[in-house]
């Protein structure tokens, strides 16, 4: 070592440890030290999942247990997110971006030893297109040639475009490019099933004593809505780099019973299934073990502009809404109201991306004097038509509660207008939202991938997802052109044209972008915040562990 | 009397298919289905799921709406159900009874069929490993209930109108008054994050179910308390018991041989149907402890529209309230004489 790199050496050393000294000095929520003696992570899940079988899954709690028992050809680097190699050690991706080669690891085997072959591969992703599966995700898969038709029913299963080479080779060949088709490959769907198990046992394969994986971990206990165990899978191609021993998911809907269990030190993390209530924040803020990120999410109103509902709305008319957002002060609302640390939005696509190169959109002021003058225009207010009372739909919930009591007062205050907020339990308020039987409705959108498209693929004309029924060729047309440009910066400009004109258009209100805050011990290492709050557990490790 | 337990038994079933067909069209009619969610699945994705779950039958579409099968956006079926309205409701009927058989089948055969929520499971599995710790959790309960409330009742109506009697009745009334989703949380901050003397949730060891245990048991345990007094009070005022005083017999024995057994009565009736709801579990209870039992999916299987899980919780109950109704029965014409079985 020379002397100067001693002496940043030193520098570091000190630095380090006065932050440490910080870390010390500022109160916790729960115990300041570990309470559990094993090298085992206690985490909070969440609700039951659905399914831990990666080609039914769809929840989040289901989707992070997949995450540790079973790896696809690619994983996620857990700083960024970047697809890392899993299964696979290697691919190439042919010029026309629709043909990607995958080399899978030699020697890979399942936890009950038989060797991981390309055509489990090959197996598993036609399994979760076949028609008979049902999988909720298959659309994912419509992109490879033949998917869509495959799983619609039309298609046969050999013409669907992956095929094992041979044991260690997959190809895969798309219907057209898709700029993020390997940052999916991590996600659930895209993982290998045993076909073995899940012939000879069924719907009863991902039972602890049925399933075999071939992840970092594997699945030792599971009780139904109490705890899922998991232990490091000694068959795992990188079982040395794995430190934790294992991990116990605690799980339960009730974020109050969690908050109490990590306070008593009985959890070393929320997890990101749990989300401490708001009310709660502005106690938490402060303490050494509450942290608050960005999330990759936008909470925003649909607004209903389905031809066949609501006739004659002053909604329809694009002054109308474009008054409404400037009459929101979505600075408040995020301050005084959601209080979590989310920040107003001026756009569907989340601020994380503007760091990534994608274009800010322009801010939406709080503007009411604009506002009442888009209204006046539009021949509403002083000496023109009534404007008549509106309704704002939300499901059943305090948090989505307070937010529409306060847009309703905001509209009432600056723009006269009458609003009545009328809250559903939640499958009733989904049907009437996908039904159109709603003027504006709650909505939050959490993206499935890095990359725009995940935001501004629901505003397409002919998307189920669009519930506002808007329809804008343009929109659709920079969107398509968006999808042939392998150029990331180009891509987002692209991109940011079309949100442009949403913004425009307004067939929604933003709101706000979403924040992730979570509780979690300082004994707890390897933790990275990152845009979609995924954090497998590999890479954790709990600091002083036997 | 094995009579009078075999017609009872035979009984059951009849109400059983009541409360089977009532509890379906009850889900059925309730609007949302288990498969809405906020990221929609493609309309094709969704017909898969739908046609696996029965939630549509392919016999009813052809023979009602022919139209239907040919048709792929939720929005061409909306407008095309809306066109004819009669066969909408007819296919929609159709469905509904082809379903409602198919599950009669499955419970027939002891099969409450697959969760529509928890694609992995099965209901069977869901009740299986939710009903021993719902028992546990109820046993307790009502350990703590009798025990606390014939203690506290019995005190009440021996020390009538005296200092006893008020401080047992004011925390009965308390007991009665305070809701277990109060309790719980109070009961946790005193004893498990204050004094550290219980743990705040989670169910493993005997320290784990004191809490839920007393918390579900406390309300039981203040009608036992009230009951017991009221009992005792009618009783100990009857001309039997005059008697039994005046042959000398100390005041503990009249209590306890001669009274208790006359005032027990409205305990055990109420016991009955008490019963039934401590061993079906509790939601708050289970959600405050995270207690793995199946009380819980009372509610939230009603909400997920997880038609099977709601409609086997319900019957569940069903078959616990009717047994201890008869049991009740038969255990009050053993305690009292009056009671003869026709």
């Amino acid at each position: 070592m020379n002397r100067a790199s001693a002496r940043a050496l030193v520098v570091a050393l000190a630095l380090e440890s006065l932050v440490g000294a910080c870390e010390r000095d500022r109160p916790t929520f729960g115990p300041e030290t570990r309470r559990h003696r094993d090298n085992v992570l206690y985490v909070g899940g969440g609700s039951e999942p659905e399914s831990i079988d990666p080609g039914k899954s769809y929840d989040g709690p289901g989707i992070d247990v997949i995450r540790e028992l079973f790896e696809g050809l690619l994983r996620y680097d857990p700083k960024t997110l970047e697809p890392l190699p899993g299964a696979a050690e290697s691919w190439e991706v042919s010029e026309d971006g629709r043909r990607y080669v995958f080399t899978l690891r030699e020697g890979l085997v399942w936890s009950d030893g038989t060797p991981l072959t390309a055509h489990d591969f090959e197996w598993s992703w036609k399994r979760v297109l076949a028609p008979e599966t049902a999988a909720q995700y298959a659309a994912l898969f419509w992109d490879i040639e033949g998917g869509k038709a495959y799983n619609l029913g039309s298609g046969s299963r050999d013409d669907v475009g992956v095929r094992a080479l041979d044991d260690r080779t997959l190809e895969v060949r798309l219907e057209r490019p898709v700029p993020w088709f390997l940052s999916l490959l991590p996600f659930a769907p895209f993982c290998p099933v045993p076909r073995h198990a899940v012939e000879r046992h069924g719907m009863a394969w991902t039972r602890p004593e049925n399933i075999v994986s071939n992840g970092p971990f594997r699945l030792v206990r599971w009780i139904p809505n109490y705890e899922i165990v998991l232990e490091r899978n000694p068959t795992y191609w990188d079982r040395d780099d794995v430190r934790l021993d294992g991990a116990v998911l605690v799980v339960s809907e009730d974020t109050h019973s969690m908050l109490r269990l990590f306070r008593a030190g009985e959890l070393d993390w929320l997890g990101s299934n749990v989300r401490p209530p708001p009310e709660y924040v502005p106690h938490l803020r402060g303490k050494a073990d509450y942290r608050e990120d960005r999330y990759l999410g936008t909470y925003f109103y649909w607004i209903n502009l389905r031809e066949d509902r609501n006739p004659g709305s002053p909604l329809k008319d694009r002054r109308v809404r474009r008054a409404l957002l400037l009459a929101t002060d979505r600075e408040a609302i995020v301050r005084h109201v959601a209080r979590g640390g989310q920040r107003p939005a001026d756009g569907v696509v989340p601020d994380i991306f503007f760091e990534m190169g994608y274009p800010r959109p322009s801010p939406v002021p709080f503007d009411p004097e604009e506002a009442r003058r888009l209204l006046a225009e539009a021949g509403y207010g002083p000496g023109g038509k009534r404007f008549p009372t509106i309704e704002i739909l939300y499901n059943t919930h305090e948090g989505h509660r307070q937010i529409a009591e306060a847009i309703q007062q905001m509209w009432k205050r600056h723009l006269g207008i009458e609003v009545r907020i009328e809250n559903q339990e939640w499958k009733v308020f989904m049907s009437n939202r996908l039904e159109g039987h709603y003027q504006l409705a709650r909505a939050g959108w959490i993206g499935d991938f890095l990359d725009p498209y995940s935001f501004l693929s629901q505003f397409l004309s002919d998307s189920d997802a669009n519930e506002a029924r808007w329809k804008n060729a343009e929109f659709d047309r920079l969107l398509q052109l968006a999808l042939s440009e392998p150029d990331t910066r180009r891509r987002y400009a692209l991109y940011a044209q079309a949100e442009a004109i949403l913004m425009e258009e307004l067939p929604v209100l933003p709101i706000y972008y979403y924040s992730q805050n979570t509780l979690i011990g300082s004994w707890v290492r390897g933790f990275h915040p990152n845009a979609q709050d995924i954090h497998p557990l590999r890479s954790l490790w709990l600091e002083a562990a036997p | 009397m094995i009579r009078f337990v075999l017609r009872r038994i035979l009984g059951i079933f009849p109400i059983l298919l009541v409360v089977f067909t009532f509890s379906f069209v009850l889900m059925r009619v309730a609007p949302g289905g288990p498969f809405d969610a906020e990221k929609p699945v493609p309309p094709e994705v969704k017909r898969n799921l739908e046609l696996r779950y029965r939630m549509r039958e392919p016999w009813c579409e052809a023979r009602f709406l022919p139209a239907l099968q040919g048709v792929r956006s939720p929005d061409e079926e909306r407008a095309l159900r809306r066109a004819s309205p009669w066969a909408s409701r007819a296919e929609r009927v159709c469905t509904g009874l082809f379903q409602y058989g198919w599950m009669l089948g499955n419970y027939v055969r002891g099969d409450f069929g697959p969760s529509y929520k928890y694609k992995d499971r099965s209901v069977n599995e869901f009740i299986r490993a939710g009903m021993p710790v719902t028992l546990q959790l109820g046993l307790l309960a009502v350990t703590f209930a009798l025990g606390i409330g014939l203690v506290a009742g019995l005190v009440a109506a021996v020390y009538q109108n005296r200092w006893p009697d008020h401080l047992a009745m004011i925390a009965a009334l308390l007991g009665i008054s305070v809701p277990n989703f109060v309790l719980g949380p109070v009961l946790i901050l005193v004893f498990s994050l204050g004094l550290l003397w219980f743990p705040p949730a989670r169910w493993e060891s005997l320290s784990h179910v004191f809490l839920p245990g007393l918390t579900l048991g406390s309300v039981y345990a203040a009608y036992v308390a009230r009951l017991t007094r009221g009992g005792m009070l009618e009783v100990v005022r009857q001309d039997f018991i005059r008697t039994a005083r005046a042959k000398g017999l100390p005041e503990r024995l009249v209590i306890l041989r001669h009274a208790l057994r006359g005032g027990l009565l409205p305990v055990v009736s109420y016991l009955g149907p008490a019963m039934a709801a401590l061993f079906t579990g509790s939601i708050v209870v289970e959600r405050i402890f995270n207690v793995p039992g199946m009380g819980r999916y009372f509610v939230d299987a009603a909400i997920n529209r997880d038609i099977t899980l709601a409609m086997a919780v319900v019957m569940v109950n069903a078959v616990f309230l009717l047994v201890a109704n008869l049991v009740v029965d038969v255990v009050l014409g053993i305690l009292d004489p009056r009671v003869r079985y026709e």
